[in-house]
């Protein structure tokens, strides 16, 4: 075995809004099934046989059943938060160490995507990187795509990704919101870096999907530093930055001698980065005999003789996308059903039989009453539905258990589990939780219980 | 009048089609500098010879071999002499298929660049794009395909104003100049200049969030070279006309940029593909562009295909050896790779030359080395002289077993007597340096008259007029010849900063209280401290301390008050960072303090040498106690012992003690604690007073 795949499921999804009230992020469906089905298939299609997931307790029995429901091999090995713990991707990466053996792949329940992950780990292991991450181009469109609920600004978090243009090396990583919030509004860059990387393009519309390759001994670097909490948000960057520091190998060589002196201080001292460093003696003697060389230009030898390294796979094609806000989560539900022949060839979706005029690209629950005067397009309704006369469906996602009663448009909306429509109502780009009444007109709104209302 | 000029413009529509048609460049024969001085004191810089050929015959000739049919020659210093020598010159040959217009202009009124080329808007002399460089630049490029391309992006981007060529040359690659280093950042899908910046002296690189925002993808380029080649559209000389500011390139660049949201005007970048372009900036760059011309990286402008009738050509021989006709070699002579011998040179016997480029009916005796030097024409070198990376000018005469430090520079006319040895980086002229300029000489200076260097020499050494950026020009010229990558300097400041990462994380340092909030201030608090704890123990000397401090602040740009405010406190701590715990509160406190007190007597003395020292002395004193409660006690008895060595003064003191505390609880503590001192200073002033009266 030569990776350990990690799922964080134990995401709040507070960018949600509503649909994670009483659902975990995870089990939010895309195309009828449960987000973290899609991170538990890329797996198994990756050849993994068993995954670490880390979800919040409550949920455990509804995930375990999952690859059984959906018929998946994999293995789930779950670990579980009590209810109102909110661990950061860091620490639940802590609460797992003693389970981690290898190295490790990191991903985030919330991401679908269909590039070959094999790509990322051939990138991984060719550089013996330490932390390797996968970034993806993304439209614009997608990102801008609009949204149910009220209208708010879409604030898209961008980083800013550095890469040298020589190698795929990650040269830095700042999110925009950083440098704005720090009020510079410029982004800074050591010239030592730029001595480095002579060339280093900089990349805005870069998504980074949330799946890291990570090095064993980061791993245990990370478990060993309480300060982290987040991976993305510190470790990575932090992992970054090391690659410039020097390593202080050679003292330490010198300091061998006085090992019977040093042994106390050793132990007291807080272990820098590079005393986790676990380097492969075998790879080092392989690589100074050899003249190969990651860069060229300068004298230095390859990798500029860094110990550590971040590398940075970017997916030219396929689709990548994180269902991290109601926009993406929207968003790819219109897209994975799009492509849903492409991306899972073995899995075959049903068409739906009935006599209601049903579009393209669009998904029917099993045992889902549609009548035959109604129409749908563009839309995903769940299971067990019931779908009047005469409505009229476009772009909207229903979720399981929902009637929709005669005569009602629907636009753009999202459906939560049990809610009801009853007759004529007209509801746009509307997020719908509870039971709207007759002949309702509703645009950017949020339709849930108003208990429910107050606890927000 | 206005008719003429009207049917002028009017009529002959064609001939100003045509006009635009043809390929114009515009050749600066002035750099605007004073990098080659003393050499360049008699002698326009375009016309030193490079490789055995005026430096201007490079440009000229690649723009010939462009295909550029009409070049303004625009000279400032020496422009007679660029006049007379291109009248004699082919270039000026109705033969020749370029023709060349001879413009100068006095060097009061162009001081720059940008001088110039207001000077050139206002003779109204260019219509169409035209090609701006340098007299100093060698380069193979083809032109006309980048200016081409500058009309193709023309078609999309109106504002176009100029495509200016980058070479690709990576760090500590010898056509890089150390002055001139910079920092682009482009648009990759069209090859816009979004930002650029001369990184030569910072640290730390600052780029708009906003540029990032707007396009994306940017490079960040940092192995770009200048070549001071640009495809200008004719709206950059009204552009300089109208911003009287614009100096140099880098002042347009930055000007367009700031203001390319209000005028829409962009700038374009091309990047070189396997030609050879640089410019003859400074002299390591004189020497860089004369080893590419040897070594043939300048194909073919290489010294075997000179095709100036006036000079014969080279035969080039194995090893890049070349020679002109009527070299003579005398037995066992060595031109071992890369050297250049000019027209009817000789070279005695056992001599050694390498890597270097030697004039036309040089001289050299026997027993001569010379590696890594520029000798030029009428040279005379006697026996036994050594010569390792030097630049030695027309009729310069070195007596028997002169020896050149590295990097020295003779300008005309000096003559060396026998045996005499140069520092390395030294500059001769043949002349004293002119006293009555402007700069009238102060007393100090009169002392140390210019004298020859050695008696029976003409030589006197030339002193660089001190400028804004001296110190860096002097650090090149110190590079000359030595193959050292400054690199140490970037390492450390990595360390530093991931230090300081760790600092901010988990710092758990010994208590001494008061740190200072700045880290660069908090990283020399700990350098200091270390030095003077080794200081101490080791007993160095204070002079040696005083140096190590001082070099501790250059490193960490601390202001003076900082390191008189952090020496003092880094001295009073020390007794508690030595025995790792804090001050007992007792008269044991000062016991351990007072030798340390007295061993840094001296560098005490060093930093507190005015009034204003003083008193950030003590003020650092006050914050001192103030934060060691302990220490308090034993402040008085610090004052003093500072004050009975002499190391405070006494108005210092006092100043000190009048004005209010910066910390309020200093008042009841410390200034309490101080009271029965201060009574009896003021005392003994009045009575001192007293009896003076």
């Amino acid at each position: 075995m030569e990776y350990q795949a990690v799922i964080m499921a134990a995401g709040r999804g507070s960018r949600m809004t509503d649909l994670t009230h009483d659902r975990p992020k995870c089990l939010l469906p895309i195309c009828n099934r449960p987000m973290i089905w899609f991170s538990l298939k890329m797996l198994e299609n990756a050849g993994f046989e068993d995954v670490l997931v880390i979800i919040h307790e409550q949920f455990k029995a509804e995930i375990a059943d999952i690859p059984n429901k959906y018929g998946l091999k994999i293995k789930l090995d779950i670990t579980c938060l009590q209810k109102n713990e909110d661990y950061g991707t860091a620490d639940s990466l802590r609460l797992i160490k003693d389970k981690i053996k290898t190295d490790i792949l990191v991903i985030s329940c919330d991401l679908v995507c269909d590039i070959p992950l094999h790509k990322v780990f051939d990138l991984h292991r060719t550089h013996q990187s330490s932390v390797t991450a996968l970034f993806s181009q993304t439209s614009p469109e997608v990102m801008l795509a609009p949204a149910p609920g009220p209208k708010t600004k879409i604030k898209q978090e961008r980083d800013l990704v550095g890469l040298d243009l020589q190698t795929p090396r990650l040269v830095f990583l700042v999110s925009e919101a950083d440098l704005t919030s720090e009020n510079e509004e410029e982004l800074s860059i050591r010239k030592s870096v730029m001595k480095h990387f002579p060339q280093i393009s900089v990349q805005g519309n870069l998504l980074d999907a949330h799946l890291y390759v990570i090095k064993k001994w980061v791993c245990d670097y990370i478990s060993e530093n309480r300060s982290f909490t987040m991976l993305k948000g510190e470790v990575l960057p932090h992992i970054v930055r090391k690659q410039f520091t020097k390593s202080p190998k050679r003292n330490i060589d010198k300091d061998l001698p006085n090992a019977d002196v040093s042994v106390i201080s050793l132990n007291t001292a807080k272990r820098d980065i590079f005393s986790f460093l676990v380097g492969d003696e075998e790879e080092e003697r392989i690589r100074s005999y050899s003249a190969w060389n990651d860069h060229r230009g300068d004298l230095r030898g390859p990798y500029q003789d860094h110990a550590i390294r971040c590398f940075a796979y970017v997916a030219k094609e396929g689709f990548c996308l994180r269902a991290n806000t109601l926009n993406n989560y929207c968003e790819l539900n219109r897209q994975v059903i799009k492509r849903w022949s492409t991306m899972f060839p073995d899995e075959e979706i049903t068409p739906p039989v009935s006599k209601a005029q049903v579009g393209v690209d669009c998904l029917i629950g099993e045992n889902t009453q549609l009548s035959d005067k109604c129409s749908i397009k563009h839309s995903i309704i769940g299971q067990n539905c019931n779908i009047g006369d005469k409505v009229r469906i476009t772009n909207c996602i229903i979720m399981d258990n929902v009637t929709v009663m005669k005569e009602t448009t629907l636009q753009g909306s999202i459906l939560m589990k049990n809610s009801v429509v009853e007759n004529s109502c007209d509801i746009k780009d509307c997020i719908v939780g509870h039971t709207v009444h007759s002949n309702c007109k509703s645009t950017n709104e949020v339709l849930v219980d108003a208990d429910r209302l107050l606890e927000i | 009048m206005s008719k003429a000029v009207k049917s002028g413009t009017a009529k002959p529509g064609s001939e100003v089609v045509k006009q635009e048609d043809v390929i114009v460049a515009i050749l600066i024969a002035d750099s605007f500098s004073i990098r080659f001085a003393p050499v360049t004191d008699l002698k326009p810089k375009a016309l030193l010879p490079l490789v055995n050929r005026p430096m201007i015959d490079y440009a000229l000739e690649s723009l010939l071999l462009s295909g550029v049919q009409k070049t303004f020659v625009y000279c400032v210093a020496h422009a007679d002499q660029i006049r007379l020598y291109l009248r004699e010159s082919k270039w000026m040959r109705s033969a020749s298929p370029m023709s060349i217009e001879v413009i100068s202009q006095s060097s009061d009124d162009c001081r720059s660049l940008g001088d110039s080329l207001r000077d050139i808007d206002g003779k109204s002399l260019i219509r169409g794009d035209f090609i701006l460089m340098s007299a100093d630049v060698i380069s193979n490029v083809q032109l006309i395909p980048i200016l081409e391309e500058h009309r193709e992006k023309r078609k999309t981007d109106k504002g176009i104003v100029m495509t200016h060529i980058f070479k690709k040359s990576f760090l500590g690659h010898r056509s890089r100049s150390a002055e001139e280093e910079l920092v682009l950042a482009i648009n990759p899908t069209n090859g816009r200049i979004l930002n650029y910046q001369q990184s030569k002296n910072l640290k730390k690189l600052s780029f708009p969030l906003e540029m990032f925002k707007e396009h994306g993808l940017v490079d960040l380029r940092y192995d770009l070279v200048d070549t001071h080649i640009s495809i200008c559209s004719p709206v950059v000389l009204p552009l300089f006309s109208d911003n009287f500011d614009y100096q140099t390139w880098g002042d347009f660049v930055r000007g367009i940029l700031i203001n390319e949201e209000i005028l829409n005007n962009t700038i374009y970048c091309h990047q070189l593909e396997g030609s050879y372009a640089a410019r003859v900036s400074n002299i390591s760059m004189y020497d860089a562009v004369s080893k590419d011309i040897i070594q043939r990286w300048t194909f073919p402008l290489v010294p075997d295909l000179n095709r100036s009738e006036e000079t014969p050509r080279h035969t080039l021989s194995r090893h890049n050896v070349y020679k002109q006709p009527g070299v003579t070699l005398g037995k066992e002579s060595v031109l071992e790779v890369d050297v250049v011998v000019g027209e009817n040179s000789e070279i005695g016997e056992q001599t050694y030359v390498t890597q270097s480029v030697i004039g036309k009916r040089c001289k050299i005796g026997n027993n001569v080395r010379i590696s890594n030097a520029y000798i030029w024409d009428d040279v005379i070198i006697e026996d036994e002289c050594c010569i390792e990376v030097a630049l030695i000018a027309d009729g310069v005469c070195l007596k028997k077993g002169v020896e050149l430090g590295h990097g020295c520079v003779l300008g005309p006319g000096v003559k060396l007597a026998p045996g005499t040895k140069i520092p390395a980086n030294t500059r001769l002229m043949a002349s004293p340096p002119k006293s009555e300029n402007e700069f009238e000489i102060s007393d100090e200076e009169e002392e140390n008259l210019p004298a020859p260097v050695s008696a029976d020499s003409i030589g006197y050494v030339y002193h660089r007029p001190i400028e804004e950026d001296s110190d860096v020009e002097s650090l090149v010229d110190e590079l000359w010849g030595l193959e050292i990558e400054d690199d140490t300097e970037s390492e450390e400041d990595d360390e530093d900063e991931a230090d300081n990462d760790e600092d901010e994380d988990h710092e758990e340092d010994l208590e001494v209280g008061d740190l200072p909030e700045d880290m660069n201030a908090r990283s020399f608090y700990n350098e200091v401290l270390e030095s003077l704890q080794r200081g101490y123990e080791e007993k160095i000397k204070g002079d040696n301390l005083v140096l190590e401090i001082n070099s501790s602040k250059y490193a960490y740009n601390v202001t003076m008050k900082e390191v008189n405010m952090l020496v003092i406190k880094a001295m009073l701590s020390l007794p508690s960072v030595m025995t790792k715990k804090g001050g007992s509160g007792t008269n044991d406190d000062w016991a351990a303090l007072r030798p340390i007190l007295q061993h840094f007597l001296p560098v005490l003395r060093n930093y507190l040498k005015n009034n204003q020292s003083m008193l950030d002395s003590l003020e650092a004193l006050e914050e001192y106690g103030v934060n060691n409660p302990k220490f308090a006690k034993i402040t008085c008895k610090v004052l003093h012992y500072l004050y009975g060595e002499d190391v405070l003064h006494e108005e210092a003191i006092l100043e000190w003690h009048a004005n209010p505390p910066n910390d309020p609880s200093a008042m009841t503590t410390i200034r309490k604690i101080v009271e029965p001192f201060i009574t009896w200073l003021e005392e003994a002033e009045e009575e001192s007073s007293d009896e003076s009266d």
